[in-house]
């Protein structure tokens, strides 16, 4: 059996470079570009015939256009409402990206922490500049729980520092750690399947059913995944907009 | 992808769900609005169901009163002509008893007077036998 780790390598499909740097085509990058395209496709098929009654692929695109809207509306208010594109676009590519990864063949980029490290410090970034350009020197208040005594400040301030620093680790490690394991643990199981099911066929259909139901799981937590990704970008932009 | 989201996706989907919303909102006030005009058209109905049945009542009361008028008037001539006819007829048996009592007085006579010759042989005045039946007449025919 393969190594359970081989499904993490990245392989260069078309090399290039600048200089020193490797900016090669990959197997991560093919399908970066295939979830971004079948996003597309499904946005654009279930938008083709905007009816008053939807279908089927209509209602799926609503769907998760309202949970989106409910999820930024929630969380943000109002003041979410300029940054609802790009949370709808984020989500949707880390949802389909994590189920497109599911496929047996495909390559699941979040399982990279250079991939959901780079979002992360994205939003990390684009979080905090939306916060200073929004409140100016006021936004580092934030550092400093409101109501809380002022002599626990050299404490305090240091912690949220640090909490705050460490948002783009937690948010990435969090995607990349769920999807690596959960990759791992249904490759080992599925080599399970196969070698006990080529000894006997009986023996097989436990670790399959197991299989099956790690699978479902994989599913959900791809889903939950995506989900927690978006709403936690939330949170942080209802920080920055809205402070303590 | 995301300059796709952003310009072209979301303002579809966005364009949808409120056109949407505004049908349902005209649907919600069109039907508020023709729920509020049943209303008052069954309203209408109700009081024009309420004046034909009282209208319908009077109608009734009249004819009734108009086919009791009428009973009465016809019973009233009826009872009138039925007197008229009897007193008439009251009067043609007095006559006819009259003229038969006249028919009778001369048999009545001659009987009477041969009766008395029979049973005690004496032939009797005939102004006494006359007076005599005259008076029986009259005793019976009072």
């Amino acid at each position: 059996m393969a190594s359970p780790l081989k499904q993490f390598t990245i392989e260069p499909i078309l090399d290039l470079s600048i200089g020193e740097t490797d900016i090669s085509f990959t197997n991560s990058s093919l399908w970066m570009v295939i979830t971004a395209l079948v996003l597309i496709i499904f946005v654009a098929v279930g938008t083709r015939r905007s009816s008053i009654v939807p279908g089927r692929w209509q209602s799926a695109v609503e769907y998760f256009y309202q949970v989106v809207a409910d999820m930024v509306r929630d969380n943000v208010g109002s003041g979410g409402r300029p940054y609802f594109p790009f949370i709808f676009a984020l989500f949707m590519f880390i949802l389909f990206g994590n189920l497109l990864g599911l496929i047996p063949g495909s390559f699941t980029f979040t399982s990279h922490l250079a991939v959901t490290f780079a979002m992360a410090a994205f939003i990390f970034i684009g979080v905090t500049l939306i916060g200073i350009f929004t409140h100016g020197l006021k936004f580092f208040s934030l550092f400093f729980p409101h109501g809380a005594p002022i002599v626990s400040a050299p404490v305090l301030i240091p912690i949220e520092i640090i909490s705050y620093f460490s948002r783009p680790i937690s948010l990435s490690v969090r995607l990349f750690a769920n999807m690596t394991v959960g990759h791992v643990l249904l490759k080992v199981i599925g080599g399970g399947v196969v070698a006990l099911g080529s000894f006997y066929i009986l023996p097989g259909i436990v670790p399959f059913m197991a299989l099956v139901a790690i699978t479902i799981l994989e599913v959900m937590i791809a889903v939950i995944q995506a989900y927690v990704f978006a709403i936690l970008t939330c949170v942080y932009l209802n920080d920055a907009l809205h402070l303590h | 992808m995301f300059l796709f989201m952003w310009r072209v996706g979301l303002p579809r989907i966005s364009a949808t769900l409120e056109s949407r919303q505004r049908k349902i909102s005209d649907d919600l006030t069109k039907a508020k609005e023709l729920a509020v005009e049943a209303d008052e058209v069954l309203k209408a109905y109700e009081v024009k169901l309420s004046e034909a049945r009282s209208n319908a009542q009077e109608e009734i009361h009249r004819a009734t009163a108009l086919a009791a008028a009428d009973n009465e008037k016809r019973n009233n001539d009826l009872g009138e002509k039925l007197s008229a006819n009897a007193l008439a007829a009251r009067e043609r048996i007095d006559q006819e008893t009259k003229a038969a009592t006249e028919n009778i007085t001369p048999v009545a006579e001659e009987i009477a007077q041969k009766a008395v010759e029979q049973l005690i042989e004496v032939t009797p005045n005939i102004d006494d036998v006359k007076l005599a039946v005259s008076e029986s007449l009259k005793e019976r025919t009072a």
